[in-house]
């Protein structure tokens, strides 16, 4: 019986009877980060970072979670589990899993950059590696995060001479808030949008480091914002809210923008800012990790999974929708 | 080359002129000298002798990469563009260099004569860029590179960096016709002071279908449009020049106009004709004047060309935009009975002068001159302010073809057919004579797609040849003969009007019968 079994409803660890970022209602579930698309409502009981639970709780209402800090181990049924730092968002981490000198290592999603906001990805040793690859192709190859910043702080100091506000879009948990961080010293006030500012507060709380930043409800209409930057979610510059934000200049921050043809309409400026790993991060971390069994999963998985075979690697790739093992 | 990549990346944006023109005049405020030479050579459209096919960068590209070509065809897929695919995927540089735009162009022109450094020059080149200035570097050496601006705004962009007016900037970008890069410096005011007259704008007839017979047309000046270049012909101290409707320079073209005898400082409206054996060729004879790089000789013998004048805009100095049509035509006149050679200079007549013909009747003459259209003007209209001339054409025709080849789009259209190209009978053969594209609702267009997948012959890159049954209506201006075209003739503004389902190929029109319609 293998370790790690790929079924429907997620990794499932049978000897444990636990499932990894399950896609339905389970028994048991470790969580690797806050996501939606990880962490999901409705099961019995949840195992995660003290950070995830907190936003478990804030976004999902999920209560019943034990928490466990990174690379503290916990036994379940004598297997034993750890988190280590994935770098992806606030509290996202790799599972570990060993029994009987086997280790797999789940990463959930991850980036190798170091921001400002979460703790970097630490490599962890395995045998079998299950990876993501949401930009699997070597189209995808990241700036520096100082170069990012760098050309933020340039188009924010480029709207405060015209008297624009700023309007930079990304998504509310993890981007948004690297995106407030990553100009280490900020030329004006920050703003955000109430769905950033509530989960803001509760990362405040929760013992990270933030600029000094207000709340932008919209109502406030004869607010001076031209030299602020308003971060927003993904779809904030078409929203009601902002349209109180007088004359301002919209920005979206994705991965997604890397290729011309994602960068058509909506936007004006679209920084590429991802919180996945890069082309070569993503062969970077195959081979640190010493793995000879890789699983490929969400993403360019086939162009990826034949990419590491031709290297030499024993790569699948994994689909839990078609519940299918891995091939 | 890292300011020129930002500023095309920015022009790229939708924004007002305005907004452009201030980004083009800070670009140009931040550059060197050659690199400013080089960019404005790149941004008014000027052409960039290529280094390499798109094909032979493709071949490079794969010999230098650690991935197999599988990945790429997925890199091309992911972004619809080969250069791009290229650009992006080629591993990025450890450190960008930023090199100057002129720099490396010339680097380009140096290696241009030494074949077997090519590649090793653009591997090199690749190394250095960073990500979108690789993109733009591919773009210039493929020669695929295209502006994203329009002349007038960098003519307006240029005008605030030298710190001159607008109107001589703009007549200096047009006089300068340097293919290799032009020196900026030279568009200083001093070559539009020497010549004092500038072109103008001139004006454009609108198209309208009235009734001819509907009104008189006493206060009117009717002429045919005539099937010509227009293009205004001005003098000054120095001599004279010919600026075509674009308002490219093409004196140098037409050496027959070397000896007018015009006054000096005078500015006439009018076109340039083809004459052969009295007979009045189509324009496409002057337009290839036009495109020749030397006239010879022989080129001069063959054809009469004639300079038909119908306006003037200034008179010995004098302007005379402001005066009603009458009152030029007076001055045009008397001009004409001035000169002593008019062997290459005509002048337009109002054709209702002559008593005999009626509109209808100077309609029906216009095929035998080799006209389309008449343009009729309101004598009461100043040149300046004028809005009502009227261009009156001919109805387009309709014809029929059969659908043998269609091509598909690039990038986000990849899975639609964008050209059409469609056949005529010969005998019992189908001759492609034109190609349209595709004006279809929903459920046609997807029924077209399904049908050229089912029925595809052969395919040749991204065209596809399919079995000929679908027949498509559409409509045209006129044909003219074409050595260029296989079928020997060219439809003048080929539409698409629909697809006819209920014809089959008898329908369609026979090449005999288009060749009968050449005028």
């Amino acid at each position: 019986m293998p370790l790690v079994e790929f079924t429907n409803k997620g990794f499932y660890v049978p000897q444990a009877d636990c499932y990894v970022d399950p896609e339905k209602k389970v028994e048991r579930a470790i969580i690797t980060h806050g996501h939606s698309d990880h962490a999901r409502k409705g099961c019995g009981h949840y195992f995660a970072t003290p950070l995830t639970a907190i936003i478990m709780d804030h976004r999902y209402r999920i209560k019943n979670c034990t928490t466990f800090d990174f690379n503290e181990v916990f036994e379940l049924n004598g297997v034993a589990f750890s988190f280590h730092p994935a770098g992806h968002v606030p509290g996202s981490a790799q599972v570990r899993i060993s029994y009987k000198g086997e280790t797999w290592v789940i990463t959930g999603d991850y980036k190798r950059a170091i921001d400002n906001v979460c703790r970097p990805f630490e490599v962890v040793p395995c045998d079998h590696f299950v990876t993501e690859c949401t930009f699997g192709l070597p189209i995808y190859q990241w700036k520096s995060e100082e170069e990012l910043a760098e050309e933020i702080k340039l188009w924010w100091q480029e709207n405060r001479q015209k008297k624009r506000a700023s309007l930079l879009m990304g998504y509310s948990l993890g981007k948004a808030q690297r995106l407030m961080q990553m100009v280490k010293e900020p030329i004006g006030p920050i703003y955000c949008d109430p769905t950033i500012y509530k989960t803001n507060e509760v990362l405040r709380q929760a013992g990270i480091d933030f600029h000094p930043y207000e709340l932008y409800e919209g109502l406030e209409s004869e607010m001076d914002l031209s030299n602020a930057l308003i971060i927003g979610s993904p779809s904030a510059a078409r929203s009601e809210w902002a349209n109180s934000l007088g004359d301002f200049s919209s920005a979206s921050a994705s991965g997604w923008n890397q290729t011309k043809k994602r960068r058509l309409g909506g936007p004006e400026r679209h920084f590429v800012v991802s919180d996945h790993a890069d082309w070569s991060e993503l062969i970077q971390t195959v081979e640190e990790t010493g793995a000879d069994n890789i699983y490929v999963m969400h993403g360019f998985t086939e162009t990826f999974g034949q990419h590491l075979r031709d290297l030499g690697y024993n790569a699948k790739t994994v689909s839990h929708r078609l519940n299918q093992q891995p091939k | 080359m890292e300011k020129f990549a930002r500023l095309i990346d920015e022009l790229g944006v939708p924004s007002s002129q305005e907004d452009q023109i201030q980004k083009v005049h800070a670009y140009l405020s931040h550059c060197d000298e050659e690199s400013l030479n080089w960019s404005v050579h790149l941004l008014r459209g000027h052409p960039f002798k290529r280094l390499c096919s798109k094909k032979e960068l493709v071949t490079l590209f794969i010999n230098h990469i650690e991935f197999s070509e599988h990945i790429f065809e997925q890199c091309i897929d992911a972004t619809g563009d080969i250069l791009e695919a290229i650009s992006l995927s080629y591993p990025k540089p450890g450190k960008a260099i930023s090199i100057e735009l002129a720099v490396i162009l010339k680097e380009v022109e140096l290696v241009r004569s030494n074949k077997e450094e090519i590649d090793h020059f653009i591997i090199s080149s690749w190394q250095k860029l960073a990500l979108t200035q690789r993109y733009y570097f591919n773009k210039i050496i493929t020669s695929t590179f295209r502006s994203p601006v329009s002349s007038s705004v960098l003519c307006a962009a240029l005008a605030q960096y030298l710190n001159q007016p607008l109107d001589a900037t703009t007549y200096n970008f047009h006089y300068v016709q340097d293919k290799t890069p032009l020196r900026v410096s030279k568009l200083r005011s001093e070559i539009k002071d020497k010549h004092n007259v500038l072109p103008i704008p001139i004006i454009e007839p609108v198209e309208n279908n009235l009734d001819l017979n509907s009104t008189t047309w006493e206060n009117h000046f009717i002429s045919y449009q005539w099937n010509g270049v227009r293009c205004q012909l001005l003098t000054h101290d120095n001599g004279h020049e010919i600026w075509s409707r674009r308002l490219e320079l093409i004196t140098d073209k037409f050496p027959e106009f070397n000896h007018i005898s015009l006054p000096k400082n005078t500015i006439l409206d009018g076109v340039i004709i083809a004459i052969s054996n009295g007979k009045i060729l189509p324009k496409s004879e002057v337009r290839k004047r036009i495109d020749r790089k030397r006239i010879t000789k022989k080129d001069l013998e063959k054809l009469t060309m004639s300079f038909l004048a119908f306006d003037i805009m200034r008179s010995a100095g004098q302007d005379v935009t402001g005066l009603t049509l009458e009152e030029r035509l007076v001055f045009l006149q008397n001009l004409f009975a001035e000169m002593s050679n008019t062997d290459r200079l005509q002048l337009a007549e109002n054709l209702l002068d002559s008593e005999f013909l009626t509109i209808q009747e100077i309609w029906e003459s216009a095929k035998t001159m080799n006209s389309r259209a008449l343009i009729i003007k309101a004598k009461n209209d100043a040149y300046n302010t004028a809005t009502h001339w009227i261009k009156y054409s001919a109805k387009a025709q309709t014809t029929c073809g059969v659908l043998l080849y269609a091509r598909r789009g690039e990038g986000y259209r990849s899975n639609e057919f964008v050209e059409l190209t469609l056949g005529a009978r010969q005998g019992s053969n189908l001759i492609p004579f034109t190609k349209v594209i595709p004006n279809l609702e929903e459920e046609e267009r997807l029924a077209i797609r399904a049908f050229i997948r089912e029925n595809l012959i052969e395919r040749f890159g991204p065209v596809y040849s399919v079995r000929a049954s679908i027949i498509i209506k559409i409509s045209f201006d006129g044909v003219e003969p074409s050595r260029r075209h296989k079928c020997g003739l060219k439809l003048k503004n080929p539409l698409f009007l629909s697809w006819e389902k209920d014809k089959s190929q008898e329908d369609v029109i026979s090449l005999e019968e288009l060749m009968n319609e050449i005028g």
